[in-house]
Protein backbone atom coordinates (compact mmCIF):
# COMPACT_ATOMS: atom_id res chain seq x y z
CA UNK A 1 0.00 0.00 0.00
CA UNK A 2 1.25 3.65 -0.58
CA UNK A 3 2.36 5.27 1.62
CA UNK A 4 0.21 8.16 2.64
CA UNK A 5 2.57 10.49 3.76
CA UNK A 6 2.17 15.04 3.84
CA UNK A 7 2.92 15.26 0.54
CA UNK A 8 0.32 12.61 -0.22
CA UNK A 9 -2.01 14.49 1.28
CA UNK A 10 -1.41 17.65 0.24
CA UNK A 11 -1.02 16.71 -3.69
CA UNK A 12 -4.73 15.27 -3.37
CA UNK A 13 -6.47 18.18 -1.79
CA UNK A 14 -5.01 20.10 -3.98
CA UNK A 15 -5.83 17.77 -7.08
CA UNK A 16 -9.63 17.82 -6.01
CA UNK A 17 -10.02 21.18 -5.09
CA UNK A 18 -12.65 22.61 -6.91
CA UNK A 19 -11.84 24.90 -9.77
CA UNK A 20 -13.93 27.85 -9.69
CA UNK A 21 -12.26 29.49 -12.99
CA UNK A 22 -13.92 26.33 -15.06
CA UNK A 23 -17.25 27.33 -13.78
CA UNK A 24 -16.26 30.97 -14.83
CA UNK A 25 -14.90 29.37 -18.05
CA UNK A 26 -18.07 27.46 -18.60
CA UNK A 27 -20.21 30.28 -17.98
CA UNK A 28 -18.32 32.40 -20.26
CA UNK A 29 -18.81 29.89 -23.09
CA UNK A 30 -22.13 30.02 -22.74
CA UNK A 31 -22.26 33.89 -23.01
CA UNK A 32 -19.70 33.28 -26.28
CA UNK A 33 -22.31 30.69 -28.14
CA UNK A 34 -25.30 33.46 -27.17
CA UNK A 35 -23.52 36.32 -28.81
CA UNK A 36 -22.65 33.51 -31.52
CA UNK A 37 -26.04 32.38 -32.53
CA UNK A 38 -27.39 36.85 -32.00
CA UNK A 39 -24.77 37.91 -34.65
CA UNK A 40 -25.31 34.81 -36.91
CA UNK A 41 -29.31 35.32 -36.46
CA UNK A 42 -28.54 39.09 -37.89
CA UNK A 43 -25.37 38.87 -39.78
CA UNK A 44 -25.28 35.41 -41.61
CA UNK A 45 -27.26 36.73 -44.15
CA UNK A 46 -24.48 38.74 -45.47
CA UNK A 47 -21.83 36.21 -45.70
CA UNK A 48 -23.64 34.21 -48.41
CA UNK A 49 -23.51 31.04 -46.88
CA UNK A 50 -25.78 27.60 -47.70
CA UNK A 51 -29.00 27.89 -45.65
CA UNK A 52 -28.77 24.49 -44.09
CA UNK A 53 -25.13 26.09 -42.62
CA UNK A 54 -27.46 29.45 -41.52
CA UNK A 55 -29.51 27.04 -40.06
CA UNK A 56 -28.11 24.28 -38.53
CA UNK A 57 -24.76 25.96 -37.02
CA UNK A 58 -26.42 27.36 -34.18
CA UNK A 59 -28.35 24.29 -33.40
CA UNK A 60 -24.87 22.21 -33.45
CA UNK A 61 -23.26 24.82 -31.37
CA UNK A 62 -26.16 24.74 -28.66
CA UNK A 63 -25.84 20.61 -28.62
CA UNK A 64 -22.52 20.84 -28.27
CA UNK A 65 -22.98 22.83 -25.27
CA UNK A 66 -25.45 20.67 -23.90
CA UNK A 67 -22.87 17.83 -24.39
CA UNK A 68 -20.32 19.10 -23.04
CA UNK A 69 -22.43 19.80 -19.68
CA UNK A 70 -23.76 16.74 -19.42
CA UNK A 71 -20.25 15.41 -20.00
CA UNK A 72 -19.07 17.13 -16.84
CA UNK A 73 -22.38 15.75 -15.01
CA UNK A 74 -21.45 12.53 -15.89
CA UNK A 75 -17.86 12.24 -14.55
CA UNK A 76 -19.12 14.13 -11.66
CA UNK A 77 -21.64 11.38 -10.96
CA UNK A 78 -18.95 8.22 -11.54
CA UNK A 79 -16.83 10.17 -9.17
CA UNK A 80 -18.61 10.10 -6.57
CA UNK A 81 -20.26 6.24 -7.22
CA UNK A 82 -15.94 5.26 -6.90
CA UNK A 83 -15.84 7.08 -3.59
CA UNK A 84 -19.17 5.22 -2.14
CA UNK A 85 -17.36 1.76 -3.41
CA UNK A 86 -14.34 3.04 -1.92
CA UNK A 87 -16.45 3.64 1.54
CA UNK A 88 -18.14 0.35 0.76
CA UNK A 89 -14.95 -1.22 0.62
CA UNK A 90 -13.45 0.34 3.77
CA UNK A 91 -17.11 -0.91 5.72
CA UNK A 92 -16.05 -4.24 4.84
CA UNK A 93 -12.82 -4.01 5.49
CA UNK A 94 -11.38 -4.72 1.81
CA UNK A 95 -8.58 -2.10 2.20
CA UNK A 96 -6.77 -2.91 -1.34
CA UNK A 97 -9.92 -2.78 -3.18
CA UNK A 98 -11.06 0.41 -0.95
CA UNK A 99 -7.08 2.39 -2.00
CA UNK A 100 -7.48 1.24 -5.63
CA UNK A 101 -11.04 2.60 -5.90
CA UNK A 102 -10.47 5.51 -4.19
CA UNK A 103 -7.15 6.72 -6.25
CA UNK A 104 -8.92 7.33 -9.46
CA UNK A 105 -11.26 9.63 -7.94
CA UNK A 106 -8.44 11.49 -5.71
CA UNK A 107 -6.96 12.56 -9.13
CA UNK A 108 -9.32 15.46 -10.54
CA UNK A 109 -11.10 18.23 -9.09
CA UNK A 110 -14.39 17.03 -6.66
CA UNK A 111 -17.23 19.69 -6.92
CA UNK A 112 -19.43 18.79 -4.27
CA UNK A 113 -17.61 19.62 -0.74
CA UNK A 114 -19.73 16.51 0.61
CA UNK A 115 -18.14 14.29 -2.01
CA UNK A 116 -14.50 15.44 -1.45
CA UNK A 117 -15.16 15.26 2.60
CA UNK A 118 -16.27 11.32 2.32
CA UNK A 119 -13.59 10.76 -0.37
CA UNK A 120 -11.02 11.97 2.39
CA UNK A 121 -12.53 10.52 5.01
CA UNK A 122 -11.95 6.83 3.49
CA UNK A 123 -8.34 7.97 3.00
CA UNK A 124 -8.31 8.98 6.40
CA UNK A 125 -9.69 5.35 7.46
CA UNK A 126 -7.07 3.98 5.20
CA UNK A 127 -4.39 5.55 7.01
CA UNK A 128 -5.45 4.72 9.92
CA UNK A 129 -5.29 1.19 9.58
CA UNK A 130 -1.76 1.33 7.74
CA UNK A 131 -1.18 2.55 11.45
CA UNK A 132 -0.57 6.07 9.32
CA UNK A 133 -2.41 8.10 12.36
CA UNK A 134 -0.42 10.93 12.04
CA UNK A 135 -1.15 11.56 8.68
CA UNK A 136 -4.85 10.94 8.99
CA UNK A 137 -4.76 13.14 11.76
CA UNK A 138 -3.48 15.82 9.19
CA UNK A 139 -6.37 14.94 6.63
CA UNK A 140 -8.74 15.60 9.15
CA UNK A 141 -7.20 18.57 10.31
CA UNK A 142 -6.89 19.70 6.53
CA UNK A 143 -10.97 19.04 6.39
CA UNK A 144 -12.07 21.56 9.24
CA UNK A 145 -9.63 24.61 8.60
CA UNK A 146 -10.97 24.18 4.86
CA UNK A 147 -14.45 23.22 5.59
CA UNK A 148 -14.85 20.53 3.39
CA UNK A 149 -18.48 18.88 4.52
CA UNK A 150 -21.80 19.67 6.03
CA UNK A 151 -22.60 19.82 10.08
CA UNK A 152 -22.61 15.84 10.84
CA UNK A 153 -19.61 15.19 8.51
CA UNK A 154 -17.48 17.86 10.00
CA UNK A 155 -18.75 16.17 13.44
CA UNK A 156 -17.41 13.12 12.12
CA UNK A 157 -14.10 14.30 10.92
CA UNK A 158 -13.88 15.93 14.88
CA UNK A 159 -14.18 12.83 16.11
CA UNK A 160 -12.02 11.11 13.86
CA UNK A 161 -9.72 13.65 14.74
CA UNK A 162 -9.30 13.28 18.55
CA UNK A 163 -9.17 8.95 17.84
CA UNK A 164 -5.97 9.93 15.88
CA UNK A 165 -4.23 12.32 17.97
CA UNK A 166 -5.06 9.87 20.38
CA UNK A 167 -3.25 6.95 18.73
CA UNK A 168 -0.65 9.31 18.12
CA UNK A 169 -0.33 9.75 21.32
CA UNK A 170 -0.92 13.44 20.88
CA UNK A 171 -2.99 13.71 24.46
CA UNK A 172 -3.40 16.86 25.70
CA UNK A 173 -5.10 17.91 22.57
CA UNK A 174 -6.88 14.47 22.04
CA UNK A 175 -8.36 15.45 25.76
CA UNK A 176 -9.28 18.96 25.07
CA UNK A 177 -10.81 17.97 21.85
CA UNK A 178 -12.62 15.32 23.61
CA UNK A 179 -13.80 17.31 26.39
CA UNK A 180 -15.16 20.18 23.56
CA UNK A 181 -17.18 17.82 21.88
CA UNK A 182 -19.04 16.32 24.82
CA UNK A 183 -20.28 19.93 25.34
CA UNK A 184 -21.78 20.34 21.82
CA UNK A 185 -25.09 18.47 20.75
CA UNK A 186 -24.24 15.53 18.42
CA UNK A 187 -27.24 12.69 17.57
CA UNK A 188 -27.07 9.97 20.14
CA UNK A 189 -25.13 8.05 17.29
CA UNK A 190 -21.95 9.97 17.49
CA UNK A 191 -21.97 10.48 20.80
CA UNK A 192 -21.51 7.14 21.37
CA UNK A 193 -18.74 7.01 19.23
CA UNK A 194 -17.81 9.87 21.11
CA UNK A 195 -17.87 7.86 24.43
CA UNK A 196 -15.99 5.09 23.04
CA UNK A 197 -12.64 7.55 22.02
CA UNK A 198 -13.11 8.60 25.77
CA UNK A 199 -13.32 5.02 26.81
CA UNK A 200 -9.86 4.31 24.71
CA UNK A 201 -8.74 7.42 25.96
CA UNK A 202 -9.40 6.23 29.52
CA UNK A 203 -7.82 2.92 29.74
CA UNK A 204 -4.79 4.13 27.32
CA UNK A 205 -3.81 6.86 30.07
CA UNK A 206 -4.83 3.97 33.07
CA UNK A 207 -7.88 5.96 34.60
CA UNK A 208 -9.77 3.12 34.99
CA UNK A 209 -11.98 4.42 37.51
CA UNK A 210 -13.22 6.49 35.28
CA UNK A 211 -13.82 4.17 32.54
CA UNK A 212 -15.60 1.93 34.93
CA UNK A 213 -17.61 4.82 36.60
CA UNK A 214 -20.97 5.08 34.20
CA UNK A 215 -20.96 1.59 32.81
CA UNK A 216 -24.38 0.77 32.53
CA UNK A 217 -24.82 4.36 30.44
CA UNK A 218 -21.96 3.26 28.46
CA UNK A 219 -22.68 -0.05 27.40
CA UNK A 220 -26.86 0.65 26.92
CA UNK A 221 -25.59 3.92 24.71
CA UNK A 222 -22.90 1.54 22.87
CA UNK A 223 -25.63 -1.33 22.62
CA UNK A 224 -28.51 1.04 21.19
CA UNK A 225 -26.06 2.73 18.47
CA UNK A 226 -22.54 1.08 17.95
CA UNK A 227 -24.22 -2.33 16.82
CA UNK A 228 -21.36 -4.82 16.34
CA UNK A 229 -18.65 -2.13 17.05
CA UNK A 230 -19.66 -1.93 20.56
CA UNK A 231 -17.90 -5.54 21.14
CA UNK A 232 -14.94 -2.59 20.95
CA UNK A 233 -16.45 -0.93 23.96
CA UNK A 234 -16.93 -4.47 25.74
CA UNK A 235 -13.61 -5.12 25.17
CA UNK A 236 -12.10 -1.73 26.55
CA UNK A 237 -14.38 -2.26 29.72
CA UNK A 238 -12.80 -5.56 30.38
CA UNK A 239 -9.70 -4.59 30.40
CA UNK A 240 -10.56 -1.96 32.94
CA UNK A 241 -12.16 -4.10 34.75
CA UNK A 242 -9.03 -6.72 34.62
CA UNK A 243 -7.11 -3.73 35.64
CA UNK A 244 -8.98 -2.69 38.76
CA UNK A 245 -8.97 -6.60 39.69
CA UNK A 246 -12.41 -6.80 39.11
CA UNK A 247 -12.09 -10.40 37.14
CA UNK A 248 -15.62 -11.86 36.78
CA UNK A 249 -16.75 -8.70 35.53
CA UNK A 250 -13.55 -8.62 33.08
CA UNK A 251 -14.42 -12.13 31.71
CA UNK A 252 -18.00 -11.60 31.24
CA UNK A 253 -17.27 -8.23 29.52
CA UNK A 254 -14.36 -10.14 26.93
CA UNK A 255 -16.84 -12.84 26.12
CA UNK A 256 -19.17 -10.26 25.30
CA UNK A 257 -16.66 -8.16 22.95
CA UNK A 258 -15.52 -11.45 21.38
CA UNK A 259 -18.92 -12.49 20.68
CA UNK A 260 -19.48 -9.48 18.09
CA UNK A 261 -15.44 -9.24 17.04
CA UNK A 262 -13.05 -11.52 16.55
CA UNK A 263 -10.67 -11.25 19.84
CA UNK A 264 -7.52 -11.13 17.01
CA UNK A 265 -9.13 -8.03 15.20
CA UNK A 266 -9.78 -6.13 18.77
CA UNK A 267 -6.44 -6.78 19.70
CA UNK A 268 -5.38 -5.27 16.40
CA UNK A 269 -7.23 -1.94 16.89
CA UNK A 270 -6.69 -1.83 20.72
CA UNK A 271 -3.03 -3.07 22.13
CA UNK A 272 -3.95 -2.73 25.56
CA UNK A 273 -6.42 -5.33 24.91
CA UNK A 274 -3.46 -7.94 24.44
CA UNK A 275 -3.50 -8.15 28.25
CA UNK A 276 -6.93 -9.37 28.59
CA UNK A 277 -6.77 -11.70 25.41
CA UNK A 278 -4.02 -13.55 27.09
CA UNK A 279 -6.35 -13.68 30.60
CA UNK A 280 -9.74 -14.56 29.47
CA UNK A 281 -11.47 -17.35 26.98
CA UNK A 282 -12.87 -15.86 24.22
CA UNK A 283 -16.42 -17.39 22.41
CA UNK A 284 -15.39 -19.15 19.55
CA UNK A 285 -15.92 -17.17 16.09
CA UNK A 286 -18.27 -19.22 14.20
CA UNK A 287 -19.40 -19.65 10.31
CA UNK B 1 -53.20 9.50 4.10
CA UNK B 2 -56.14 6.44 3.47
CA UNK B 3 -55.15 3.79 0.81
CA UNK B 4 -58.23 5.65 -1.39
CA UNK B 5 -56.55 8.67 -1.57
CA UNK B 6 -53.16 6.38 -2.21
CA UNK B 7 -55.07 4.92 -4.90
CA UNK B 8 -56.61 7.99 -6.44
CA UNK B 9 -52.94 9.77 -6.36
CA UNK B 10 -51.33 6.90 -8.51
CA UNK B 11 -54.71 7.35 -10.91
CA UNK B 12 -54.01 10.91 -11.35
CA UNK B 13 -50.17 10.40 -11.74
CA UNK B 14 -50.76 8.19 -14.71
CA UNK B 15 -53.30 10.88 -16.19
CA UNK B 16 -50.33 13.46 -15.85
CA UNK B 17 -48.16 11.35 -17.35
CA UNK B 18 -49.98 10.62 -20.18
CA UNK B 19 -50.39 14.43 -20.35
CA UNK B 20 -46.53 14.92 -20.13
CA UNK B 21 -46.15 12.29 -22.93
CA UNK B 22 -48.42 14.26 -24.97
CA UNK B 23 -46.69 17.41 -24.65
CA UNK B 24 -43.36 16.01 -25.12
CA UNK B 25 -44.44 14.51 -28.55
CA UNK B 26 -45.97 17.81 -29.60
CA UNK B 27 -43.11 19.91 -29.00
CA UNK B 28 -40.62 17.36 -30.13
CA UNK B 29 -43.02 16.97 -33.30
CA UNK B 30 -43.40 20.50 -33.67
CA UNK B 31 -39.16 21.06 -33.37
CA UNK B 32 -38.32 18.55 -35.83
CA UNK B 33 -40.92 19.39 -38.23
CA UNK B 34 -40.50 22.88 -38.53
CA UNK B 35 -36.29 22.90 -38.36
CA UNK B 36 -36.43 20.19 -40.81
CA UNK B 37 -39.13 21.87 -43.43
CA UNK B 38 -37.10 24.75 -43.33
CA UNK B 39 -33.97 23.41 -44.30
CA UNK B 40 -35.59 21.50 -47.20
CA UNK B 41 -37.52 24.56 -48.33
CA UNK B 42 -35.20 25.40 -51.96
CA UNK B 43 -36.80 28.22 -52.92
CA UNK B 44 -34.61 30.65 -51.26
CA UNK B 45 -31.72 32.33 -51.78
CA UNK B 46 -28.61 31.25 -49.68
CA UNK B 47 -27.34 32.95 -46.60
CA UNK B 48 -31.32 34.34 -45.20
CA UNK B 49 -32.64 33.28 -42.39
CA UNK B 50 -36.13 34.50 -43.26
CA UNK B 51 -37.75 32.68 -46.05
CA UNK B 52 -40.53 34.70 -48.65
CA UNK B 53 -42.27 31.63 -48.34
CA UNK B 54 -44.85 33.10 -45.30
CA UNK B 55 -45.30 28.80 -44.07
CA UNK B 56 -41.41 28.21 -44.09
CA UNK B 57 -41.15 31.17 -41.75
CA UNK B 58 -44.41 29.89 -39.63
CA UNK B 59 -42.58 26.70 -39.04
CA UNK B 60 -39.35 28.33 -38.34
CA UNK B 61 -40.96 30.38 -35.76
CA UNK B 62 -42.77 27.17 -34.84
CA UNK B 63 -39.82 25.68 -33.94
CA UNK B 64 -37.84 28.00 -32.17
CA UNK B 65 -40.93 28.47 -29.85
CA UNK B 66 -41.68 24.61 -29.35
CA UNK B 67 -37.82 24.86 -28.17
CA UNK B 68 -38.12 27.47 -25.79
CA UNK B 69 -41.17 26.24 -24.14
CA UNK B 70 -39.26 23.36 -23.77
CA UNK B 71 -36.44 25.04 -21.69
CA UNK B 72 -39.21 27.33 -19.59
CA UNK B 73 -41.04 23.61 -18.75
CA UNK B 74 -37.55 21.83 -17.66
CA UNK B 75 -37.03 25.18 -15.70
CA UNK B 76 -40.31 24.69 -14.27
CA UNK B 77 -40.08 21.38 -13.66
CA UNK B 78 -36.91 22.22 -11.20
CA UNK B 79 -39.03 23.56 -8.72
CA UNK B 80 -40.66 19.97 -8.82
CA UNK B 81 -37.34 18.48 -7.89
CA UNK B 82 -36.58 21.05 -5.19
CA UNK B 83 -39.74 20.92 -3.35
CA UNK B 84 -38.79 17.17 -3.55
CA UNK B 85 -35.39 17.75 -1.72
CA UNK B 86 -36.98 20.22 1.16
CA UNK B 87 -39.13 17.20 1.72
CA UNK B 88 -36.52 15.05 2.23
CA UNK B 89 -35.30 17.45 4.74
CA UNK B 90 -38.57 17.34 6.36
CA UNK B 91 -38.33 13.96 6.66
CA UNK B 92 -34.82 13.85 7.85
CA UNK B 93 -35.80 16.16 10.95
CA UNK B 94 -38.61 14.09 11.53
CA UNK B 95 -41.61 16.84 10.72
CA UNK B 96 -43.53 14.15 8.26
CA UNK B 97 -46.47 16.59 8.08
CA UNK B 98 -44.82 19.52 6.74
CA UNK B 99 -42.90 17.01 3.88
CA UNK B 100 -46.17 15.32 3.26
CA UNK B 101 -47.89 18.68 2.18
CA UNK B 102 -44.49 19.65 0.18
CA UNK B 103 -44.43 15.86 -1.54
CA UNK B 104 -47.97 16.59 -2.11
CA UNK B 105 -47.86 20.54 -3.80
CA UNK B 106 -45.24 18.68 -5.76
CA UNK B 107 -47.13 16.15 -7.59
CA UNK B 108 -49.64 18.66 -8.40
CA UNK B 109 -47.25 20.34 -10.24
CA UNK B 110 -46.85 20.02 -13.92
CA UNK B 111 -43.53 18.59 -14.88
CA UNK B 112 -41.68 17.86 -17.81
CA UNK B 113 -40.63 14.83 -16.36
CA UNK B 114 -41.79 11.83 -14.94
CA UNK B 115 -38.32 11.23 -12.69
CA UNK B 116 -39.15 13.68 -10.50
CA UNK B 117 -42.74 12.85 -9.53
CA UNK B 118 -41.62 9.38 -9.14
CA UNK B 119 -39.31 10.56 -6.71
CA UNK B 120 -41.74 12.55 -4.97
CA UNK B 121 -43.93 9.39 -4.50
CA UNK B 122 -41.49 7.49 -3.41
CA UNK B 123 -40.86 9.84 -0.60
CA UNK B 124 -44.66 9.61 0.31
CA UNK B 125 -44.46 6.04 0.57
CA UNK B 126 -41.38 6.41 2.64
CA UNK B 127 -43.44 8.85 5.00
CA UNK B 128 -46.75 6.28 5.22
CA UNK B 129 -43.90 3.27 5.85
CA UNK B 130 -42.39 5.26 8.72
CA UNK B 131 -46.06 6.10 10.01
CA UNK B 132 -46.36 2.58 9.60
CA UNK B 133 -49.45 3.01 7.72
CA UNK B 134 -48.27 -0.40 5.11
CA UNK B 135 -51.34 -0.47 3.22
CA UNK B 136 -50.94 3.52 2.12
CA UNK B 137 -47.11 2.43 1.68
CA UNK B 138 -47.47 -0.69 -0.32
CA UNK B 139 -50.46 1.19 -2.76
CA UNK B 140 -48.03 3.64 -3.35
CA UNK B 141 -45.12 1.69 -3.80
CA UNK B 142 -47.00 -1.06 -6.21
CA UNK B 143 -48.40 2.13 -8.02
CA UNK B 144 -44.74 3.45 -8.80
CA UNK B 145 -43.41 -0.41 -9.96
CA UNK B 146 -46.54 -0.63 -11.87
CA UNK B 147 -44.69 2.20 -14.48
CA UNK B 148 -41.85 0.29 -14.89
CA UNK B 149 -38.74 1.41 -16.78
CA UNK B 150 -40.51 2.67 -19.87
CA UNK B 151 -42.52 5.05 -17.29
CA UNK B 152 -39.17 6.37 -16.49
CA UNK B 153 -39.05 4.70 -13.26
CA UNK B 154 -35.01 4.47 -12.42
CA UNK B 155 -33.49 1.47 -11.42
CA UNK B 156 -32.63 2.75 -7.87
CA UNK B 157 -35.92 3.87 -7.33
CA UNK B 158 -37.71 1.00 -8.67
CA UNK B 159 -35.55 -1.29 -6.13
CA UNK B 160 -36.07 0.89 -3.01
CA UNK B 161 -39.59 0.82 -4.06
CA UNK B 162 -40.03 -2.81 -4.35
CA UNK B 163 -37.89 -3.58 -0.75
CA UNK B 164 -40.24 -1.35 0.82
CA UNK B 165 -43.48 -3.06 -0.83
CA UNK B 166 -42.05 -6.50 0.43
CA UNK B 167 -41.37 -4.89 4.04
CA UNK B 168 -45.18 -3.87 3.86
CA UNK B 169 -46.38 -6.97 2.97
CA UNK B 170 -44.68 -8.68 5.40
CA UNK B 171 -45.64 -6.47 8.42
CA UNK B 172 -49.55 -6.71 6.24
CA UNK B 173 -49.32 -10.67 7.35
CA UNK B 174 -48.64 -11.31 3.44
CA UNK B 175 -45.79 -13.64 3.26
CA UNK B 176 -46.61 -15.22 -0.46
CA UNK B 177 -47.53 -11.70 -1.92
CA UNK B 178 -43.81 -10.43 -0.17
CA UNK B 179 -41.89 -13.72 -1.82
CA UNK B 180 -43.72 -12.49 -5.24
CA UNK B 181 -42.86 -9.13 -4.95
CA UNK B 182 -38.62 -9.89 -3.83
CA UNK B 183 -38.37 -12.16 -6.62
CA UNK B 184 -36.40 -10.23 -8.91
CA UNK B 185 -33.80 -8.91 -6.22
CA UNK B 186 -31.67 -11.01 -3.77
CA UNK B 187 -29.19 -10.02 -1.30
CA UNK B 188 -26.52 -11.37 -3.24
CA UNK B 189 -27.20 -9.66 -6.44
CA UNK B 190 -23.59 -8.68 -7.69
CA UNK B 191 -25.80 -5.22 -8.87
CA UNK B 192 -26.80 -3.87 -5.43
CA UNK B 193 -24.58 -1.41 -3.45
CA UNK B 194 -23.47 -2.31 -0.16
CA UNK B 195 -26.14 0.23 1.34
CA UNK B 196 -29.22 -2.04 -0.77
CA UNK B 197 -27.85 -5.65 -0.24
CA UNK B 198 -28.63 -4.60 3.80
CA UNK B 199 -31.72 -3.59 2.92
CA UNK B 200 -32.80 -6.64 1.21
CA UNK B 201 -31.16 -9.04 3.95
CA UNK B 202 -33.21 -8.99 6.77
CA UNK B 203 -36.54 -8.43 4.64
CA UNK B 204 -35.32 -11.83 2.78
CA UNK B 205 -34.57 -13.85 5.93
CA UNK B 206 -38.41 -13.07 7.13
CA UNK B 207 -39.16 -13.99 4.00
CA UNK B 208 -37.62 -17.26 4.21
CA UNK B 209 -38.14 -17.83 7.47
CA UNK B 210 -41.88 -17.08 7.29
CA UNK B 211 -42.42 -19.40 4.40
CA UNK B 212 -40.57 -22.31 5.96
CA UNK B 213 -37.05 -22.14 3.50
CA UNK B 214 -34.38 -22.58 5.75
CA UNK B 215 -31.92 -24.28 3.81
CA UNK B 216 -32.34 -21.37 2.08
CA UNK B 217 -31.97 -18.84 4.86
CA UNK B 218 -29.15 -20.94 5.75
CA UNK B 219 -26.97 -20.43 2.94
CA UNK B 220 -24.03 -18.34 2.21
CA UNK B 221 -24.06 -17.86 6.01
CA UNK B 222 -20.50 -16.19 6.40
CA UNK B 223 -21.61 -14.14 3.72
CA UNK B 224 -24.93 -12.77 5.57
CA UNK B 225 -23.18 -12.66 8.85
CA UNK B 226 -20.66 -10.71 7.40
CA UNK B 227 -23.45 -7.74 5.89
CA UNK B 228 -25.74 -8.38 8.96
CA UNK B 229 -22.64 -7.02 11.31
CA UNK B 230 -22.83 -4.22 9.41
CA UNK B 231 -26.66 -3.03 10.06
CA UNK B 232 -27.59 -0.99 12.73
CA UNK B 233 -28.52 -2.72 16.47
CA UNK B 234 -32.01 -3.61 16.01
CA UNK B 235 -31.77 -4.67 12.20
CA UNK B 236 -28.36 -7.04 13.40
CA UNK B 237 -30.27 -8.12 15.82
CA UNK B 238 -32.97 -9.45 13.49
CA UNK B 239 -31.00 -10.81 11.30
CA UNK B 240 -28.77 -12.82 13.45
CA UNK B 241 -31.83 -14.09 15.14
CA UNK B 242 -33.39 -15.57 11.67
CA UNK B 243 -30.00 -16.71 11.02
CA UNK B 244 -29.96 -18.33 14.47
CA UNK B 245 -33.75 -20.17 14.07
CA UNK B 246 -32.61 -21.19 10.15
CA UNK B 247 -29.52 -23.00 11.48
CA UNK B 248 -31.73 -24.54 14.32
CA UNK B 249 -33.80 -26.07 12.04
CA UNK B 250 -31.25 -27.12 9.86
CA UNK B 251 -29.43 -28.91 12.24
CA UNK B 252 -26.56 -26.38 12.75
CA UNK B 253 -26.63 -25.75 16.26
CA UNK B 254 -23.18 -24.88 17.35
CA UNK B 255 -24.19 -21.75 14.84
CA UNK B 256 -27.66 -21.03 16.16
CA UNK B 257 -26.31 -21.02 20.01
CA UNK B 258 -23.24 -18.27 18.54
CA UNK B 259 -25.91 -16.25 16.25
CA UNK B 260 -28.77 -16.58 19.30
CA UNK B 261 -26.63 -15.06 21.64
CA UNK B 262 -24.77 -12.43 18.97
CA UNK B 263 -28.62 -11.39 18.60
CA UNK B 264 -29.32 -11.03 22.25
CA UNK B 265 -26.25 -8.35 22.80
CA UNK B 266 -27.15 -6.65 19.85
CA UNK B 267 -30.92 -5.71 21.16
CA UNK B 268 -33.54 -6.71 23.34
CA UNK B 269 -35.49 -9.71 21.69
CA UNK B 270 -38.41 -9.41 23.22
CA UNK B 271 -38.90 -5.44 21.99
CA UNK B 272 -38.13 -6.71 18.73
CA UNK B 273 -40.92 -9.88 18.72
CA UNK B 274 -43.19 -7.27 19.10
CA UNK B 275 -42.87 -5.72 15.65
CA UNK B 276 -41.97 -8.74 13.75
CA UNK B 277 -44.60 -11.51 13.81
CA UNK B 278 -41.75 -14.22 11.89
CA UNK B 279 -39.68 -13.44 15.71
CA UNK B 280 -43.32 -14.04 17.88
CA UNK B 281 -44.61 -16.65 15.90
CA UNK B 282 -41.00 -19.10 16.35
CA UNK B 283 -39.84 -17.92 20.07
CA UNK B 284 -43.60 -19.16 20.94
CA UNK B 285 -43.06 -22.11 18.57
CA UNK B 286 -39.32 -23.23 20.11
CA UNK B 287 -40.20 -21.90 23.25
CA UNK B 288 -39.72 -25.13 25.81
CA UNK B 289 -37.93 -27.08 22.68
CA UNK B 290 -34.63 -24.94 23.33
CA UNK B 291 -32.12 -24.49 26.14
CA UNK B 292 -32.09 -21.10 27.25
CA UNK B 293 -29.37 -19.58 25.83
CA UNK B 294 -26.43 -18.26 28.47
CA UNK B 295 -26.80 -14.44 29.95
CA UNK B 296 -25.25 -11.64 28.40
CA UNK B 297 -23.83 -9.00 30.31
CA UNK B 298 -26.23 -6.59 28.41
CA UNK B 299 -28.82 -8.80 30.19
CA UNK B 300 -27.75 -8.07 33.52
CA UNK B 301 -27.70 -4.42 33.26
Amino acid sequence: MQEIDAQFIERHFAATAPRPSRMTGFYALIGVVAAFVLVWAFRAQSWHLVRPLVLGLPWLVLLLLLAVSWWTTLQQRQRRRMITKAEEHVQLEAWEQAERTLEPALQSPIRSSNDRCQAFMVLAALAEHNRQYESAARIYQTLLLERIGEGYQLQRVQLGLSSAKLRNEELADAVNLLDRLEKISMPPALQAVCQLIRLSQQVFMGHYEDAVENMADRQSLFRRFLSTKAGYGYGLLAAAHHRLGRLDEAARLWLDATTLVHPERLVEEYDCLAVVSQNYPALEQRS
Amino acid sequence: MTRQEAHRLIRSLRRQFLLLTVTRCLLLTTVAVGFLGTLWNPSDAPGSILSANPLTNALWLAATFAAVVWVALTFYSVRQVRSTNQATAYIASGRLDLAEGQLMDALRQFSLYRNGKLLACHKLALIAHGQKQYQVAAELCDGILSFGAWGGLSKGISRLCRIMLVDCHLFLGDVTSAIRALRPVSSQDPDLSLAEQLLVLPIELRCQIGSDHYERAASSLSWKMSRAELLDSPKAALAHALLAVACQKTGQTENATFLQRRAELYHDLDELAEDYDVLRERAQGSSGKNSAPQATSADNK
